[in-house]
């Protein structure tokens, strides 16, 4: 029985040539999503652990004011977890000049000396080599590479130190250049000390721990911090501290995307099983006649499911590789930015993975919907194709409304399409209403609470913004990092508004509880709050760069975007006391039609240092664009599904159909009349699937999303008016091109052949 | 007898290529005036059906020509022919072939609604319901009529437009005895000084009833 299930398989694929290929355009089209997802998701999910592996990242980067290494060993090697510990002196910033690409380029940059036996500690070399001890080496990082052009080989200049690139490095403990404000460059710690230091001592800053056993880090960094006396400065960053350092520039979108896969995925699953079970209905007439001959439904489902596995194959197999073609550049970037690393190669396991899922689901929507109709009695299976009976007689018989009762007559198989085009046009809105507020949070500020546009800082700052025409408010503005005081590894920083804060700063939205409002209460961001298991009525004690500690009484819970969520908010006094040394910055709120460059020029005029507020990203610009970009991207791809599945539907619909269409022909309807029948049908399926899009979207996709990425708080991932007219036009276009197409196609037949059978 | 208002000439189709080629109509010349009924009989698979088709520019000949009220159907673009087709042709199907989704009224409507001649055409559609006693059966969908009721209705859609032609294929084919010479009757009186029937058929009291009688054979016409 299998060999006459492949035989007619076989016989299905040679004898409906066009419908092949169309099936098989859904397959490429579903692949591109499914190769798109997992690229994407597989990418940036694995992609910090990746890059720590390469690099060797340390367990603990113990960071201090500057002191000589006997004293910072003598303080650190006895601790009975440690493994080995590597020492570096970081000096920034340090004047930069680099020759590349036919151009002088000049900056600041982070010098890093490193011990020479510990040259590769934490780095990921990209290309070139390593520090080898001879004079004149220096490894760059590769976001500064990438945005100057530097090769090995390219002469290099910080402050008196001159030589040349030998290595481009991703050390995964930060974010990359231009994320990060100055980018990373390795020198011997002789070379560091002797040209640029220009002192004999050897002193150091940081200290690289290795441990012996990474699940006791708690208890190590308590040990360090108790023997940490004489050692002034002390802040611990960990692998987790590490990750969501990095998680503060790339953590929401990288969820997001992460988010953004499983939807894709689902909607494509959803799509294969309309078109399968379109294909296989529109056929019972056929399957009757093989039941008639012999073929036992079981061995029928295995036919069609095998008939349509061969042509999902290949063109799954196609449409993964182009998905993923179309979206590595735009991962790659991503990944850059964010220090981790792109898969060393193609990601095959996962994307024959997917094929092979396509595949499946394939058969499974062809078999089963075969099988299905193949166990029916072989006598109600012969009549044929089920013609559905009308539901009431119709009101006119205009070609656009007997489109759409044609339509309607299937009110399962609409029902299916209608739901995946639903899922596929929910996933566009989703990812267009993405877009829409990452542009808005880095460009507008107010978008996350924030009403200020600049930021000033100087002598005298607060007076000086306040008296300059053009600023509405000004208010003083402290941030100051520190750790969690119960577990040394969880980072987190503290933001405080001075007098007139309110003017500048509305607050960031609450999630629970209430504000806080005395000097020694604090909101918390939902970050943080999970994180370190904080409720309204908890207690934060929080460790502040320079070693002091302060303790606040959560009142509230926040939404906070920005740095993984882990933000707290207190009072200007608590702050300062627990921080004295750190200065306040001022945020400076511009009146209304007053051009914020403009008001920047007149604070600089007044000599204050002035920054663009960026909202979400700061200095971050290019990389919002990349994920703005790659979320474009998928929703262009994912449109051009929704397009084949309005195409398919009407496909069918056509072949079921053929007859009234015949008819209609001889009557003397004109094509366009019968491009306006087709159009009644895919009007009558949007009618159905953009309503159900905009549920979805609002109950389930994005609710869906905003829950992998809860720590953020509640997205407000809502579709913009503009957006919503933008989606349903362009899907109006699509059922009058895939109706004028189909219709095209249905006037060129003879009205003989479509009253015999298309 | 009035001016020809169908002539075919040299008419051929082919079916197949190359070595399975088959004529399925052979050179067929034919002309008929309005005001005539023309019954076209012959057995099974004698190109009949066919021939209709191509009278009625359902499918175009592999040569010659057909010129329906003057107009080529043989040639010209699919929107035109079907703008003419609804003006002047009626057509009725063995199998009735009314559209399942539409009750019987609209199925009779369907040409008027594709020519946007509602107005004038609704009160046409009805009298032609009372004409052939199917009034009642208006507002009933095609698969709550019976065959006879059916075919009425067909037949009311095929004359909605007020045509100069009328082609019929096998209008008794599918229906009782009773029903047929019901339907034979209304064919009769659809012959007008203004409009030509012609029938393709197997009913030979029906045949009996055309002014001209022409027999198919193996694709080629042939007066009785």
């Amino acid at each position: 029985m299998l060999s006459a299930a492949v035989v007619r398989a076989l016989g299905g694929l040679r004898s409906r040539p066009g419908a092949t290929l169309a099936a098989a355009a859904g397959l490429v089209l579903a692949g591109v999503l499914a190769g798109t997802a997992t690229t994407t998701g597989i990418a940036l999910a694995t992609g910090f652990d990746r890059a720590q592996r390469a690099a060797g990242t340390a367990d603990v980067i113990a960071r201090f004011d500057e002191v000589e290494r006997d004293a910072a060993a003598a303080r650190l090697s006895p601790l009975a977890n440690v493994r080995s510990i590597s020492y570096r002196i970081v000096v920034r910033p340090v004047d930069l000049a680099a020759f590349a690409d036919g151009e002088v380029q000049f900056g600041t940059a982070e010098v890093n000396g490193v011990e020479l036996e510990h040259a590769d500690d934490g780095l990921a070399l990209v290309a070139g080599r390593g520090l080898s001890g001879a004079p004149g080496e220096a490894v760059v990082e590769r976001g500064l590479a990438n945005e100057w052009g530097l090769e090995p080989g390219d002469p290099l200049r910080l402050a008196d130190w001159v030589g040349r690139v030998v290595g481009v490095a991703v050390e995964p403990d930060n974010v990359a250049f231009p994320l990060a404000a100055r980018p990373r460059v390795y020198l011997l710690d002789s070379d560091v000390r002797g040209d640029i230091l220009r002192t004999g001592a050897t002193a150091v800053n940081a200290a690289y721990l290795h441990l012996i056993a990474p699940d006791r880090l708690p208890e190590t960094l308590v040990q360090a911090r108790a023997a940490s006396y004489g050692v002034t400065g002390l802040t611990f960053t960990t692998r987790a501290g590490v990750r969501a350092l990095v998680d503060e520039a790339g953590g929401l979108v990288g969820g997001l995307l992460i988010a953004f896969a499983v939807v894709a995925l689902l909607a494509a699953g959803a799509m294969l099983a309309a078109a399968g079970h379109a294909r296989v209905t529109a056929e019972v007439g056929t399957i009757g006649a093989l039941r008639a001959l012999g073929f036992a439904p079981l061995g029928l489902a295995a036919s069609y499911a095998i008939e349509a596995m061969l042509v999902a194959l290949p063109a799954a197999a196609i449409g993964v590789t182009l998905g993923a073609f179309l979206v590595r550049g735009a991962t790659a970037d991503l990944l850059g930015g964010l220090n981790e690393l792109a898969p060393p190669g193609p990601l095959w396991p996962a994307h024959a993975a997917a094929i092979a899922v396509i595949a499946l689901l394939a058969g499974l929507a062809a078999g089963w919907p075969a099988f299905a109709a193949a166990r029916r009695p072989v006598v109600a299976t012969l009549r044929g194709r089920v013609v559905a009976p009308p539901r009431g007689p119709a009101a006119t018989a205009r070609p656009i409304v007997v489109g759409a009762r044609l339509a309607l007559a299937r009110p399962g198989r609409l029902a299916v399409s209608a739901i995946a085009v639903a899922a596929a046009v929910a996933t566009i809105l989703l990812l267009l209403a993405l877009a829409r507020f990452l542009i808005d949070a880095q460009r507008e500020p107010s978008a996350i609470g924030e009403r200020y546009s600049l930021v000033a800082r100087g002598r005298d700052a607060l007076e000086l913004a306040r008296g300059t025409p053009g600023v509405a408010a000004a208010a003083e503005r402290l941030q100051v990092r520190g750790v969690d005081g119960f577990d040394l590894a969880e980072p987190l920083t503290l933001v405080a508004f001075g007098p007139g804060g309110e003017s500048v700063f509305a607050g960031r939205p609450l999630l629970e509880g209430r504000r806080a409002r005395a000097r020694n209460e604090v909101e918390v961001g939902r970050g943080l709050a999970q994180s370190l298991g904080l409720a309204p009525g908890g207690r934060l004690l929080a460790l502040l760069e320079g070693g002091s500690e302060v303790r606040l009484r959560v009142t509230g819970v926040v939404q906070e975007l920005g740095s993984d969520g882990r933000v707290a908010y207190t009072s200007l006094a608590a702050l300062r006391a627990a921080a004295p040394g750190e200065r306040p910055e001022v945020a400076v709120r511009a009146a209304s039609g007053v051009a914020i460059a403009e008001l920047a020029d007149r604070l600089e005029a007044r000599g204050l240092r002035v920054q663009r507020n960026a909202g979400l990203a700061p200095a971050g610009a290019p990389f919002v664009d990349t994920i703005v970009a790659l979320l474009r991207v998928v929703a262009l791809v994912t449109g051009l599904v929704c397009g084949a599945i309005v195409l398919l539907s009407l496909l069918v619909l056509a072949r079921e159909r053929a007859e009234t269409i015949g008819i209609m022909r001889a009557a003397g309807a004109r094509p366009a009349q019968i491009m306006a029948l087709l159009t009644g049908a895919s009007l009558a399926l949007l009618a159905i699937a953009l309503p159900l899009a905009y549920l979805l979207e609002r109950v389930l996709f994005g609710p869906l999303v905003s829950g992998l990425v809860e720590r953020y708080g509640a997205l407000p991932l809502v579709p913009a008016p503009l957006d919503l007219a933008l989606v349903v036009a362009a899907f109006l276009v699509v059922a009058l091109l895939t109706a004028a197409a189909t219709g095209r196609r249905l006037s060129r037949l003879a009205i003989v052949d479509l009253l015999r059978d298309v | 007898m009035g001016d020809p208002v169908i002539s075919a000439r040299g008419l051929v189709r082919v079916h197949g290529s190359g070595s399975a080629a088959r004529a399925i109509v052979s050179d067929v010349d034919l002309d008929v005036a309005t005001g005539e009924l023309v019954a076209i009989v012959g057995p099974s698979g004698s190109g009949k059906s066919t021939l209709l088709h191509l009278l009625a520019g359902f499918d175009r000949p592999t040569s010659g020509t057909v010129t329906v009220a003057g107009r080529r159907l043989d040639s010209g673009s699919e929107s035109a022919r079907s703008r003419f087709r609804s003006a002047n042709i009626g057509f009725v199907f063995q199998s009735f072939r009314l559209v399942p989704e539409l009750d019987a009224f609209q199925n009779a409507m369907l040409p008027v609604r594709l020519a946007r001649d509602a107005s004038a055409g609704r009160s046409r559609v009805e009298e032609l319901f009372e004409r052939l006693g199917i009034a009642d059966c208006a507002r009933r969908l095609p698969s709550q009529l019976s065959g006879g009721e059916q075919q009425r209705v067909a037949i009311a859609r095929a004359l909605a437009m007020e045509p100069q032609v009328l082609l019929a294929d096998e209008p008794t084919g599918n229906l009782d005895e009773s029903s047929g010479a019901g339907v034979m009757g209304v064919l009769r009186a659809a012959v007008t000084p203004d409009r030509a029937v012609v029938v393709v058929t197997h009913d030979a009291a029906l045949a009996e009833g055309a002014a001209r009688i022409l027999r198919m054979r193996d694709g080629i016409l042939t007066a009785c």
